[in-house]
Order: structure tokens, then sequence, then C-alpha cells
């Protein structure tokens, strides 16, 4: 039994394994592997489709689990599992990376379990998300976070807090 | 939705890959030709066409590779923040993929028109495609020094494509070579521009490597500096396979020095490809510098690695969470994963229970003690003097058996759950289905090493197999965080990896090499040794 992180791993190995199992098994691949530089068996320009083949089977098929570059969440506010009071919480997030604000998006979830979009201020540092929260009641929110980094990559997350009264 | 951001979450890693991939063999063939091949002369008109036949469905894959990664991220970024196609349209990945998508395609252009003259006109799409790439990288995105990051990005890839994208086309050449007189000629011109690829892409290396690990602790306290160790390590497996090439050249007996260096270069290849798929799988972890707290110390590895015996006693089935997915999802929902980043379609990480950690420790010891008794076989088979010793394969029985009973505990023959309903569930389908390859892996390589089989090529289907596990186990998926379990886990892979890939391509080598090739005696010993120290390392294997 294992954790889900550890099974997607596993899960990632199988396909690259049977793929690769099931290709040495045809014609082209094994042909590859055995007449390399040896008498012609193969066309040549079979032979060069081959070698293309080779190294999108073990590249393209077998690169199954690693993800893309993505920013992390290195400080925020309201922090993590925090008490802030009410009602008016001004919103900051400091990731790793330049993050591209007009594409990333903040989400506030409410104690009944509404969500509201909050509007992210465009002046702020490369690495940074803004927003105001305003009018909120005491209660446990959860603000939601999905950031598209400079290198294309997107993380998201949640950040749960609570609101108090002023 | 959560299903459908995982499968374009999945899909986007995976064009992500390929697009790396065909980069560097498009870009690699186009420097091959422009510094090794040189001029176009009639009688090397075999070569060019097959070295721009090769180029052309690279780029062709590349072209192809770029459009479904911007697919695949656009409709993540739609789905999953209900973007408009306007507002995705402008994205930096999006201009990325361009770029790279008409470069590729004019590259298909460039190699299919008839030409007389030489291929300069190449290098310019060769620019932007390894431009697209350096855009979509860490570089792009840092906060400080992000113009010298970006160029020491560009000369890194620049060089990894030259040296390494460039060997399969020497293979190629040295096929259609006229003459075994200028094969050399284009082994020592190929060993010039390797050369100075591998002294630039060292230095990029060591500059990006101090920018983005920051500090020796980094190296080894998180999986980023873990990952980069392991890709300086296997840069140095090559690198001694070109120094041996180097040797060969030098001393080597003259009737074998060209089949000796096509083998190297296979090797070289597989070799090259697991640096790629390493590097590839750097780019999923935030850099080490980013990473401040909860870094692995060296007491903790101490403790955690140093000998102890192996656990040979199970928890029961009854000790394991019921279902580890509904325990995984009611720990998310709670709320106690979210601190973490996470990619869309993920669902966080739920730390394994004392009792699940137990299990996985016996799994592993007895995996260990199988491998390292077929390592022992396989070294005492090669030796010659102990017939019996060559069905070490069969052990493999015994591991497909092993499998099939403790991978999922929740299903027959352990668990409560059915065999046909276990059926219905991809992942117990999948694992029932490895059992039956470990099976078919047997026969296969008893076969083989009993003198059923005595075809070149079906002998070489234990050495890729070998290679490719040792790859995939240094592209698993990372954890986001400095997740103490993960590095240490990390940690524990790592020496497993390079042990199956040297394992792999020694014997690769040893089958492969012209008899008179003295190397081969030294590497018929070092493939079983290899396979024996997994089975020492699978068994001080530790989870807590």
């Amino acid at each position: 039994m294992l954790s889900l992180q550890r099974r997607s791993n596993e899960l990632a190995i199988y396909p690259g394994f049977c793929i690769i199992f099931f290709s040495g098994r045809r014609p082209a691949f094994t042909e590859l592997f055995a007449n390399l530089g040896e008498e012609e068996i193969m066309p040549p320009g079979r032979r060069s489709l081959c070698a293309i083949i080779l190294s999108a089977a073990v590249v393209a098929f077998l690169i199954v689990a690693p993800a893309v570059a993505h920013a992390i969440l290195l400080e925020s506010n309201p922090p993590l599992k925090s008490a802030v009071s009410g009602p008016d919480v001004p919103i900051k997030l400091r990731f790793n990376v330049r993050i591209d604000a007009l594409r990333s998006r903040l989400t506030l979830i409410h104690p009944d379990g509404s969500a509201q979009a909050l509007e992210i201020n465009k002046q702020t540092p490369a690495d940074t998300l803004s927003a105001e929260a305003t009018g909120l009641a005491p209660g446990t929110y959860r603000l939601r976070w999905q950031v598209l980094a400079s290198d294309g990559h997107i993380t998201r997350g949640e950040i749960p807090f609570t609101v108090t009264p002023s | 939705m959560a299903r459908l951001l995982q499968v374009f979450g999945f899909l986007s890693v995976l064009f992500r890959g390929a697009t790396l991939t065909f980069q560097s063999l498009a870009v690699g063939g186009i420097v091959f030709l422009i510094f090794v091949v040189r001029c176009a002369k009639e009688d090397l008109v075999a070569i060019q066409e097959a070295c721009l036949r090769s180029i052309r469905r690279s780029a062709i894959v590349l072209a192809v590779m770029q459009i479904s990664y911007v697919l695949a991220n656009s409709l993540i970024l739609r789905r999953s923040a209900d973007m408009s196609l306007r507002e995705i349209a402008g994205a930096n990945f999006v201009l990325a993929g361009a770029i790279g998508f008409v470069a590729a395609l004019n590259v298909i252009a460039l190699t299919t028109a008839r030409r007389s003259s030489g291929y300069t006109d190449l290098l310019l799409p060769a620019v932007a495609i390894m431009a697209s790439s350096v855009m979509t990288s860490h570089s792009v995105a840092r906060l400080d020094y992000r113009v010298p990051l970006v160029a020491f990005t560009a000369l890194h890839q620049a060089a990894t494509a030259s040296w390494l994208g460039g060997l399969p086309y020497l293979l190629i050449a040295i096929r259609r070579a006229p003459t075994p007189d200028f094969a050399r000629q284009l082994c020592a011109r190929f060993s010039q521009l390797a050369l100075a690829s591998v002294a630039m892409l060292a230095s990029a290396g060591l500059v990006l490597g101090f920018a983005y690990v920051g500090s020796f602790k980094a190296v080894y306290g998180t999986s980023y500096g873990a990952m980069v160790a392991t890709k300086v390590l296997l840069f140095g497996l090559l690198l001694f396979l070109g120094a041996l090439n180097f040797q060969l050249v030098r001393r080597g007996p003259a009737s074998s020095i060209l089949a000796s260096l096509k083998r190297f270069g296979e090797a070289e290849i597989g070799i090259g490809i697991t640096v790629i798929l390493t590097a590839a799988s750097l780019t999923s972890l935030p850099p080490a510098v980013d990473l401040t707290h909860d870094r692995v110390s060296g007491q903790e590895i101490f403790a955690r690695m140093s000998p102890r015996s192996p656990r040979f006693a199970s928890p029961s089935v009854q000790e394991l969470p019921e279902d580890a997915y509904a325990a995984q999802k009611k720990a998310f929902e709670s709320g106690s994963l979210s601190t973490e980043s996470y990619v869309p379609g993920q669902t966080g990480t739920r730390p394994n229970t004392p009792a699940e950690k137990a299990w996985s420790e016996y799994n592993h010891h007895w995996a260990g003690i199988v491998v390292l008794s077929m390592g022992l076989m396989a070294l005492v088979a090669q030796a010659g003097k102990v017939s019996w010793a060559h069905n070490w394969p069969l052990a493999f029985l015994g591991l497909s058996a092993f499998l099939f009973l403790r991978s999922d505990p929740e299903t027959w023959p352990l668990g409560p759950v059915g065999f046909w309903a276990t059926l219905a569930d991809p992942e117990v389908l999948l694992h029932r289905f490895f059992a039956v390859l470990v099976i078919a892996l047997a026969a296969f390589e008893w076969r083989v090493q009993t003198g059923r089989v005595v075809s070149g090529r079906a002998r070489l289907v234990f050495p890729v197999l070998i290679a490719v596990s040792g790859a995939l186990l240094l592209t698993h998926s990372h954890s986001l965080g400095n997740l103490k379990e993960e590095v240490l886990a990390e940690l524990s892979h790592i020496p497993l990896a390079i042990l199956a890939v040297t394992a792999g391509w020694s014997r690769w080598l040893e089958l492969r090499l012209p008899p008179e090739n003295q190397t081969r005696n030294v590497l018929a010993r070092l493939w079983p040794l290899c396979i024996a120290l997994i089975g020492v390392v699978l068994l001080n294997y530790r989870e807590m």
C-alpha cells in the first residue's frame, strides 16, 4: 500500500515499460539495435526513421511523470491558518519566480461555501499577487490561488484562514 | 474536471518531454551537418540525405509537439481559470510555442528543398528553436540575474544539442561513409565539436548549478540538489566513455577501432538520453535556493541510510488503511494538505502510516534478496565454471509472484476485493500485467543465458530494459515542496538508478563490442556486479 504520490510514480513506470517491451518485438525497433553499423538489412531511409523512433520511444513515451517548473508560494498575507481581523483583509502572496499576474487567479471561498473571484492589483512586484478582500464577516475562509509562472507553468494552492471581529 | 485536468496535465508533460528531445535531435543534426560533414560533395550525398531526412523528421515531430504542448496548456488554463482564448493567446508559453513551431516548419521546408551549397541557412531556425526552449526555462522566470541566467541556459542547451543531439547523426554518417578514412575524419571532427560542447555545457552548468543550488548542503538536502548531482555523475560516465574512445583511437587494434567507436556511440546515446531525462526531471522541481526550509541534514541521511538488518516480518493487511485513495482524498478535503503548492489535477500527498512504511520496506528487502541472488549467480555464470548458474533469470519468477501478492494488499488473494473486481481498477490491472511481463522477461533472458536464443537482437532486450528502468527511476514525479520524506526517498532511488543504467549499458557493450576489444572482459563482470549492488541497496531501503 503506497501513498498516492508514490502510486502515481509507479503508474508512470508501467506504460513506459510495456511500450518498450513490445516495441522491442517490432522488427523496425530490433533491427535498429541489431544492425547499427553492420551490413545493410534495412534501407538507409528506414534506418534513419528508426533512429528517430528510438529516441522518440525512449523519451516521448518514457518521460511520463516529470512535470515542468512550477511556482511555489514563499509567504502569504494572511498567513496560513492564521486569524486576522476583518472586515477588510489585504491579500498578498509572494512566489519564488516571476508571475504572469494577468493570467493568475485569486478566489475566496466564504464560510457558506460560495466562491468570490478577487480582482488582482496590477501594480505589484513581478513575484507578487495582491488583492483586497472587503466586507468579510467573521468565520473561516479559504483563499484559492492559481498562478501562471513566466516560464509557462501553472501551480495552484489554498490558504485557510479565519476572520475575527475587529 | 479534476480528472480532465489530470489528463491534460499528463499530456502537457508528455509533449514537453518530446519537445525537448526532438529539438535536441533537430538542432544537433543541423550542427552536425554544418560543422562535421561540412561540404556538399558528390560522394557525400548519401550521408547528407540521410542526415537531412532525420533532421526533417525530427522537425516534423517537434512542430507537432510544440502545437500539442501549447494546446494542452491552454486547455488547462481555460478549464482551471476560466480564461478566454484572447487572454491565453498573450501568454509567454504561447509565444514561445509559436516561435518553435514556425522555426520547425522552416527547418522542414529548408531540408525538403534540393540544395547544392552548404547548410548555414539552417542555423537561423536552429537558433529560433533554442530560443523558444529557453523562453520556457527556469531562467526566464527568475527574479535576480535574469539576463545572464538566460544566456547560460541558452549555452547549456545549445551545447547539449550539439553533443548529445549530434551523436545519432555520427552513427548515421559512419554507416554511410564512402571510405574508412572518411569515417575516421568524421569521428575526429565530431570529437572536436564534442570537446568544445562538453567544455561549454560544463562551464554553463557550473554557473547554473551555483545559481540554482547555491550551497553544498543543498546538494544532499534537497531533491533538486540531489538530481543535479546525479546529472553530474551521469555526465562523468559519458566522459569516461569518451576517454575509452580516446584510448581506443590511440592504442586500440586498427581493425576494430570503427566498430568499437560505433558501439561506444550507442551507449553514449543511451546514457545521453538518460541525462536529458534527468534534466527534464529537474525542471519539475523548484530550484534548491528557493527551498530554504525543511532541508534534510547530513545526520538525518546518516540515520536513514546506516546499515541495519533487513525487515523480514510484514505487518498484517488489517493494519493497513482500508483504502489509500479514500484516506488521501479525506486528508485533502479536510485542508490538512492544502499548505502545499500543487499542479492542477494533483491532490496533494498524505504521509504513509507506519504500517504502510513497514509493508513497503518488507517488499523492498525481499526484492533485494532476489536481486542480490540474481547478480551473484550471474557473476558466477560469467566466470563460466558453474553451469547451473546460467539459470539466474528464473529468479525473476519469484519476483513476479511477490509483486502479484504484495503490490495491492487490498485485493485478492490478500484483501477482501475479489479477483475479477480488481480487473476493473486500471492501477491493479497494470500491476497484474506487469507481473505477467516479468514472467515473460524471465523466460526470455533465461533462453538467452542458457544458449537457447542466439540472435543478436533478442539478447539486447534485457540490457535495454535494465537501462530504461534506471532512466525511469530518475524521471518519476516529485513533490513541489521540500518534504523530507520525498528527499530521502529520492536519495535512496538515485543509487539504484545509476547502478541500473551502468548495468544496462555495460551489458549492451559486452554484447555489441567486437570480440578483440579487451574492455568486454571488464564489462562482463561489471553488469552482474551492478545487479548484485542493486540488491544490496534494496536490502538497506528504509522509509522510517
